[in-house]
């Protein structure tokens, strides 16, 4: 047998002053040519998994170390990381992050310079690395021009230069809008496919995986529980929503008529799998047309509570990030903003704030200007919780940072501890209440951001990619909150790319691109937009895109947004046409 | 490892071999270091000093650079940031390219600080007596009479005292401890001594090559301790916010790092 790429054998890793293990009697091999995709809830050791790729765990962080961890026939303990970077290309879930340098050639020569490669190869495989990731005539342009997937692509290039047996990508697509994704995923694959690079990624983008990982590896707690191919893995849907996990819209809609009953041969991971299984069902099972409808906008009454007026933004640099907004939000309403990286949501989110100054247009809050408004009588009316959970943390303790502007405002001390008490319960985070932010995963110290702003009760909250970095149940439990809030007659507004997650909690979406409002309506008849949100780099969640394919096939109107209205639409009626898949 | 977990592989030696590193500190942590006195070498902290101009927040953290990297490294990263903002922040730069050298002492005295062993604390200590003694000494040779000598550099003999009795040992001992409170306490008493110390070298230089008259020594009576508290401030709320994020954020902990 030939020599596999990755053998793990009982790894065990415990960080440095860390409580329990990060890793737990890990056994993994990889072969050559494989696309391993890596999932688990936040804190079950993907990142840790893929540290110890290219040894910076143990070597960068120390601490404890049991068992062995092989890469490309080296021993990671024994060999330090410049030696295994030549085999190992890493990818991390931030482009801005990893680029350094000033121009997108300099960026994929860099680890070459350092490595003294001779120039005439540098020049050479810079060449092969841009054109593999489709970069070639953007040479001269800086990385910070480039857009997310654009920025991500270029991290894989630079990974990809050094000729790597093996590409380890850590969530390389949390950040990037769905064409961003695509764009990143269709880019690794390509280059699993026809150059033969072996792939570990760690995602929660399981439709994507199922399309193109060979195997999945589900983690949790550090312990490997499952490792097969997705077509296995993903089949286990009860196994894997107990752990907090998704599993691709279309495997969940089968899984629901499973439960209904219905005998299938094999649950479909993908689009194509699932039309495939449809159409040998048809006849057996019909689609019923009747059921939700495209809502019209809800008739709204009395003043807006956000009204934002012919609204321009222009950055020093020139970038025209807002090119004439016009917008009104109702006391109580819950609304979603979607738009490609870049589109200009989160200016918008920080003009209602007044943390950008118009260009020209208005802003008005509770009909009054926000120019007129001091910072902390702004605050008191919206809580802005702002994309990187980080730009806001500053205390040492968890508590004190949920306190802190309570106190500022001189809320009486037992009122703060209320407070405090209540948002670190909402957010899960009150065992954590004595530990400082930073020893607390990405995941949690967004929910603690959005305990801090909780605490202060304001009016209207501003989620700006609230979602981003967390698993599927750290994702509900922030939007979860967020509709009771509107319940509590809170006004929400949720900035994301996210847009499968939003049926359950939005009622109206507005389509931004390119600084403009493309759409505001109600969330069922945006999602099907489908051309609308093709022109902001977006893609409707997938069983959207099942069902309007389901609805061309059998011509009826099929405006459903879940996989539960899905499956309440499909009426089981006789035999199968061709007997299953 | 937690008490319920055994795991069945076998526990091997960890070794740092992850990228070069200088006395036991990362190259990345030294570079982030100099990035960082470059960035605080913007900022004009005050505008009354002996030699005219304003000096740089910078100061405020050559120390806390030293105690979070050791005395070389420190010295390094503490020299390397200086050297770039005297070019890029020139409004700050004060006597130009020797407050390269004070950053290094400076630095390199808050890594000798927290150093458990060895003697280097004598070696500084030989130092900063002579600088103090040159320093004092040409002034009365000039206009200056001993009394207002002493008072000017009140704070340069407590940083001394301080030196050489065991609250050196005492700040090491309570930057080290896991009670933050201890840890500001520490770096307090460390700054501040250390402050004291490595601008009576700074003083003694630039006395030497610019001199100020008696007048001057007037004004310093009140305007070193209330700059030198200033700067021990600045290094003590960094450095409280820093070492409480390293320690949590579990990084490798530079070999010579006294947190």
């Amino acid at each position: 047998m030939a020599e596999p790429i990755v053998l793990l054998e009982n790894l065990s890793y415990q960080y440095p002053g860390a409580s329990a293990p990060a890793l737990r009697d890990v056994n993994l091999r990889v072969e050559r040519g494989e696309f391993v995709g890596i999932v688990g809830p936040t804190g079950a050791g993907k990142t840790t998994l893929c540290l110890a790729l290219n040894g910076t765990v143990p070597q960068f962080y120390g601490g404890r170390f049991f068992g062995r961890a092989l890469v490309a026939g080296l021993d990671t303990l024994e060999h330090p990381i410049h030696d295994l970077a030549r085999h190992v290309g890493m990818v991390f879930q931030d482009p801005e992050a990893q680029l350094l340098t000033t121009s997108v050639e300099n960026e994929v020569a860099f680890a070459l310079e350092n490595l003294c490669v001779p120039p005439e190869a540098i020049r050479a495989r810079v060449a092969r690395a841009l054109a593999a990731v489709r970069l070639q005539g953007l040479e001269k342009k800086r990385p910070h021009e480039l857009s997310g997937g654009q920025k991500q692509r270029l991290a894989i290039a630079a990974a990809l230069a050094l000729e790597p047996d093996l590409l380890v990508l850590d969530e390389p697509t949390t950040q990037l809008d769905p064409v961003g994704q695509e764009e990143v995923f269709a880019t690794v694959a390509r280059l699993n496919r026809e150059q033969g690079v072996t792939v570990v990624m760690a995602s929660h983008a399981v439709e994507y995986l199922a399309e193109h990982a060979t195997r999945l590896v589900i983690l949790d707690q550090g312990q490997v529980l499952q490792v097969g191919p997705p077509r296995d893995v993903l089949a286990q849907v009860e196994q894997l929503e107990a752990l907090g996990l998704r599993v691709p819209q279309v495997t969940r809609f089968y899984h629901l008529m499973q439960a209904r009953g219905e005998r299938l041969p094999t649950l479909p991971v993908t689009q194509d799998e699932a039309l495939a299984q449809y159409r040998g069902l048809r006849g057996r099972w019909r689609i019923r047309s009747d059921g939700a409808a495209v809502a019209a906008s809800p008739p709204r009454e009395g003043p807006p509570l956000i009204e934002v007026e012919d609204l321009r933004h222009v950055y020093p640099d020139g970038t025209e990030a807002l090119r004439g907004v016009s917008l009104r939000v109702w006391p109580g309403e819950y609304v979603v903003i979607v738009g490609q990286n870049g589109a200009g949501k989160s200016t918008l989110a920080k003009h209602v704030v007044h943390l950008l100054e118009p260009t020209s247009g208005t802003v008005r809050v509770g009909g009054e200007d926000v120019r007129g408004l001091s910072t902390a009588a702004l605050a008191q009316r919206v809580g802005f919780i702002s994309q990187n959970p980080d730009n806001q943390i500053f205390t040492t303790r968890v508590e004190e940072e949920v306190a802190f502007a309570l106190r500022a405002r001189r809320v009486p001390e037992a009122e703060v501890q209320r407070r405090v008490a209540w948002a670190l319960e909402e957010m899960g985070l009150a065992p954590y209440r004595d530990r400082h932010p930073l020893s607390l995963p990405k995941g949690d110290r967004a929910r603690l951001v959005v305990a801090a702003v909780l605490a202060m009760g304001p009016d209207i909250l501003i989620f700006d990619e609230p979602t981003t970095g967390q698993d599927p149940q750290g994702a509900r439990r922030i939007l979860d909150l967020s509709r009771r809030l509107q319940e509590q007659g809170k006004t929400v507004l949720v900035i994301t790319h996210h847009l499968y997650l939003m049926p359950p909690y939005a009622e109206r979406a507005v389509v931004m691109a390119r600084g403009a409002i493309l759409l505001d309506a109600p969330l069922r008849q945006a999602f099907h937009a489908v051309d609308v949100l093709r022109q902001s780099d977006l893609q409707p969640p997938q069983i959207v895109l099942f069902a309007r394919a389901l609805a061309a096939w059998e011509g009826v109107d099929l405006p459903i947004l879940t996989e539960e209205e899905l499956a309440a639409r499909v009426e089981v009626t006789g035999e199968m046409e061709h007997g299953g898949v | 490892m937690a008490e319920s977990f055994q795991p069945k592989g076998e526990e091997r030696e960890v070794r740092l071999l992850g990228g070069a590193t200088i006395d036991g500190a990362p190259v990345a942590y030294v570079v982030v270091m100099a990035a960082v006195v470059t960035a605080l070498s913007f900022v004009p902290f005050s505008v009354v000093f002996a030699a005219g101009g304003s000096f740089p927040l910078a100061q405020g953290v050559y120390a806390l650079v030293g105690i979070l990297l050791g005395p070389w490294a420190g010295a390094l990263a503490a020299g390397i940031g200086r050297l770039i903002a005297v070019f890029v922040a020139p409004h700050t730069a004060g006597v130009g390219l020797p407050s390269v050298v004070f950053a290094v002492v400076w630095a390199a005295a808050g890594g000798i600080l927290v150093e458990k062993r060895g003697w280097g604390w004598l070696l500084a200590l030989v130092v900063f007596v002579a600088s103090y003694l040159f320093y004092v000494g040409r002034a009365l040779t000039i206009d200056v009479t001993l009394p207002l000598a002493l008072q000017a550099t009140a704070v340069s003999l407590l940083g001394l005292l301080l030196w050489v009795l065991p609250t050196r040992a005492l700040a090491r001992r309570w930057i080290a401890d896991p009670n933050l409170g201890r840890v500001a306490a520490g770096l307090f008493l460390g700054c501040l001594m250390v402050n004291a110390n490595a601008l009576t070298f700074a003083n003694a230089w630039v006395y030497y090559t610019i001199g100020w008259p008696a007048k001057v020594w007037m004004a310093l009576v009140p305007v070193v301790p209330v700059e030198q508290f200033f700067r021990t401030v600045v290094g003590t709320v960094i450095g409280v916010g820093v070492i409480a994020g390293l320690r949590a954020l579990g990084l490798k902990r530079p070999a010579k790092a006294g947190y």
